[in-house]
């Protein structure tokens, strides 16, 4: 789900990004941030996301901007992309979004 | 006694249902006489929806079970799933009879006992045909009826909402999006836009709270309660602002399909506020604007009460300020007063009630008793608007359906025997003000009084001797007379019937009177004139003798002194002159018996009443006075011409004198002079 190769920070969740996830996810992601240079986020395997697991990743995507870290979004799963239309909502990272 | 509390809940309750089944009624037979109508059917189901709420929080339950059988169908007929026909405006109708009756039942019994079986009854057979309107239409478009023209209309709003979720709504299992989803599945339109900037930086975020805020710009048929029902577990600890939009569009279900974009939802948000009278429905948002508070009757006496002792109180300042000769201190006085009478006019106006409402009652009774008797009735209405104390129309209402009764029952003729005239008969009711009292005119097109048989008819039953000689008036106000009209009699004559002297005790008690007037063969007029309000009035202020009287300033038009020439004119008749004009004259130190000096100048004052003047004369006037109106004790029940009394500043007594009454006595004198 995370991994962190030299210093590019890579989340990629597979299976559900939900509220049962985030809490270990957060936990992680506050553990490895400060090693990292860019971030990559990937959530083309993801089958599940709700409001708890956007919410992470827009927090992580600010914290990250705010340290002026690269980030960058990859494909989104078809029900990721179901949840941002209902909230019309387009990622914004440094490296500019996926719809 | 458990029901001590309870009593108290379901009399606002009562108010509260009564009220809500009246605006149905009203709404109800808005639709069948104009049709469909959006606000008309909402208010429909928005009564039945609130009736079933607080007999829910009240636990009545069986209130709560037909009202919902009802419910469910005015839902679908207001989407537009079952269309509005008369038949069934006309159940429906009849079910909001039923719920009264099932209201004022739980509210005598203190919902302490099961409904009676008729109630039970009553609730099967009407909830069946509710239910049998609810399945058929709901499944079956096939069989729409052919009887009356029905229009399908489904309304769709457009509203923003902005949303922010309570912190801990997901670790109570809630999802913000599914809450979004579900509303979006309910509108033709629908756009959010999630505001992200409250979501922290990672350290300080706990991921399991939500920190989303919400605008969403929606365009949806459900109304504002079912859209704040969507949110209804979440919506304590949530924070919810619900607009609608002021230009939406509202047009039947097809026209609406195309998606309304954000750009237009967002030129309507602007525009709204600027231009609300543009709007398609600005009556919905005055209404929401419009509102009132229920406050208990007597507190309002009370305060009319005090006012009305503040008014004395005064009186007895400005004398002293008078007698002292003190300017300062009469200029402030005399600011005080002029104070104090505005807000006991302020005060007066929460009384004040349009007689519309007592009006519009009468749609529903027209309607049944015409179509009970056959008979094709327009009920035409006039000055709604007119105001009057609402003890008054309180105490007019019966009196009043008794006398539209009558017109329907016995004035206006089946559609066959009208002649030339046209079929369909018309009643007319009309309020106005005039001189200080309020006029209500309940006209027919009928067939008229028949002088000749109500003459035969007062002698047969002894009301008169035959001979009698009676003028046009006196004969049509036999009808008013105690034993004149027994129901038998009556049918047979072409007047109205029943009851007619308690409807005339019933508008004496008010201070008021009734007039009649009729042409055989076009139709019958009854005017009922009654005073503005029963506490305080403005009043002039005459002497006679030793004594003091009041006559209501609404009635007085001028004050001329009695000249010696004018004396001796009078011939020892009780008329004078007055530019040309035979002037009725009232003595009124004779009438009560007074001692006054031969020497004392003579003033009349001339009043004016029911379209005529007549003269008082006094000794000495003394100009306006406010006045409370104290009655008079049982004692002097039987004293003519006085209508109540008061205290002056001073502390002395004064009459007020009973106009009317008095212009009677008049009006029998110069018949006595005549003769």
């Amino acid at each position: 789900m995370l991994t962190l190769e030299e210093s590019l920070l890579h989340l990629a969740p597979s299976g559900d990004l939900t509220i049962y996830e985030v809490e270990e996810l957060h936990k992680q992601l506050i553990a490895h941030l400060g090693q990292a240079q860019s971030i990559r986020i990937s959530l083309d395997q993801t089958d599940k996301i709700d409001s708890a697991g956007f919410q992470l990743i827009v927090s992580l995507l600010k914290t990250a901007s705010a340290q002026q870290k690269e980030s960058f979004l990859g494909a989104l799963s078809p029900s990721v992309a179901n949840f941002l239309a209902l909230y019309s909502y387009t990622w914004e990272t440094s490296q500019g979004g996926v719809q | 006694m458990t029901g001590m509390s309870f009593s108290d809940i379901a009399k606002e309750f009562r108010e509260e249902s009564l009220e809500l089944l009246e605006a149905m009624e009203n709404s109800l037979l808005q639709i069948r006489q104009e049709g469909m109508d959006d606000e008309a059917i909402n208010a429909v189901f928005r009564a039945a929806h609130t009736i079933k709420g607080s007999a829910g929080m009240y636990k009545l339950d069986y209130v709560v079970t037909f009202t919902h059988i009802a419910e469910n169908l005015l839902d679908q007929v207001r989407n537009g799933t079952v269309p509005m026909t008369e038949a069934l405006s006309e159940l429906l109708l009849e079910c909001k009879d039923h719920m009264q009756n099932l209201v004022e039942f739980a509210v005598a019994t203190g919902n302490t006992q099961p409904p009676t079986p008729t109630l039970e009854e009553a609730t099967a057979r009407l909830g069946g045909a509710l239910k049998a309107n609810l399945g058929a239409l709901a499944t079956d478009h096939a069989h729409a009826p052919t009887t009356a023209p029905t229009v399908e209309v489904s309304i769709v709003r457009q509203w923003t909402m902005r949303l922010s979720f309570g912190r801990s709504v997901m670790e109570q299992g809630f999802e913000p999006a599914s809450f979004l989803a579900y509303l979006r599945k309910h509108s033709q339109s629908f756009k959010a836009g999630v505001d992200t900037q409250y979501v922290p930086m990672l350290e300080e975020l706990r991921p399991t709270e939500s920190y989303l805020k919400f605008t969403i710009e929606f365009a949806t048929h459900l109304n504002r309660e079912e859209i704040l029902d969507v949110f209804e577990f979440v919506r304590e600890e949530s924070d919810i602002a619900l607009v609608e939009l002021v230009d939406a569009p509202v047009a039947p279900t097809t026209e609406v399909a195309k998606p309304i974009s954000a750009a237009q939802a967002n030129t309507a948000l602007k525009t709204a506020p600027a231009a609300p009278t543009s709007a398609p429905a600005p009556t919905a948002v005055v209404a929401q604007n419009n509102y009132s508070i229920r406050v208990d009757a007597e507190k309002i006496d009370q305060l009319i009460n005090q006012i009305g002792e503040m008014v004395i109180a005064n009186a007895n300042v400005v004398q002293q300020s008078i007698d002292l000769q003190n300017s300062e201190l009469i200029e402030s006085v005399s600011i005080v007063s002029r104070m104090l009478e505005d807000i006991r006019e302020s005060a007066m106006q929460i009384r004040m009630v349009q007689i519309g409402e007592t009006f519009n009652r009468f749609k529903r009774i027209v309607m049944d008793l015409s179509k009970k008797l056959g008979k094709e009735i327009e009920l035409v209405i006039h000055g709604a608007e007119t105001e009057l104390d609402k003890t008054v129309i309180e105490k007019i209402t019966d009196p009043l359906v008794h006398i539209v009764r009558n017109a329907i029952d016995h004035g206006i003729e089946m559609p066959q025997n009208r002649g030339t005239k046209n079929p369909k008969g018309t009643l007319t009711l009309n309020a106005y003000h005039d001189a200080g009292t309020v006029v209500i005119e309940i006209a027919d097109d009928g067939k008229g009084l028949d002088e000749e048989v109500l003459y035969a008819k007062a002698v047969e039953k002894g009301l008169i001797d035959a001979g009698a000689h009676l003028s046009q008036e006196e004969i049509f106000k036999l009808i008013l007379a105690p034993g004149f009209s027994t129901a038998a009699a009556v049918t047979d004559l072409s007047g109205r019937g029943v009851g007619m002297d308690v409807v005339k005790r019933n508008i004496e008690a008010l201070r008021g009177t009734i007039e009649i007037k009729s042409t055989k063969g076009t139709g019958t007029t009854l005017a009922i004139r009654l005073p503005l309000t029963l506490a305080i009035i403005d009043g002039f202020l005459v002497q006679v003798g030793e004594t003091f009287f009041v006559v209501p300033l609404d009635m007085v038009v001028e004050c001329i002194e009695l000249s010696d020439i004018q004396k001796e004119a009078m011939h020892g008749n009780n008329y004078i002159d007055l530019r040309g004009t035979i002037l009725p004259l009232l003595n009124v130190g004779t009438f009560f018996g007074e001692s006054h000096s031969e020497e004392a100048r003579a003033n009349i004052v001339v009043v004016h009443y029911a379209g005529r003047r007549y003269g008082f004369i006094v000794d000495a006037l003394f100009g306006e006075f406010q006045t409370v109106i104290k009655p008079l004790g049982k004692i002097f029940a039987q004293l003519k011409g006085v209508s109540g009394a008061t205290i002056l500043g001073s502390g002395k007594v004064a009459l007020i004198l009973d106009v009317p009454m008095l212009v009677s006595y008049i009006l029998t004198l110069r018949n006595g002079s005549e003769s």
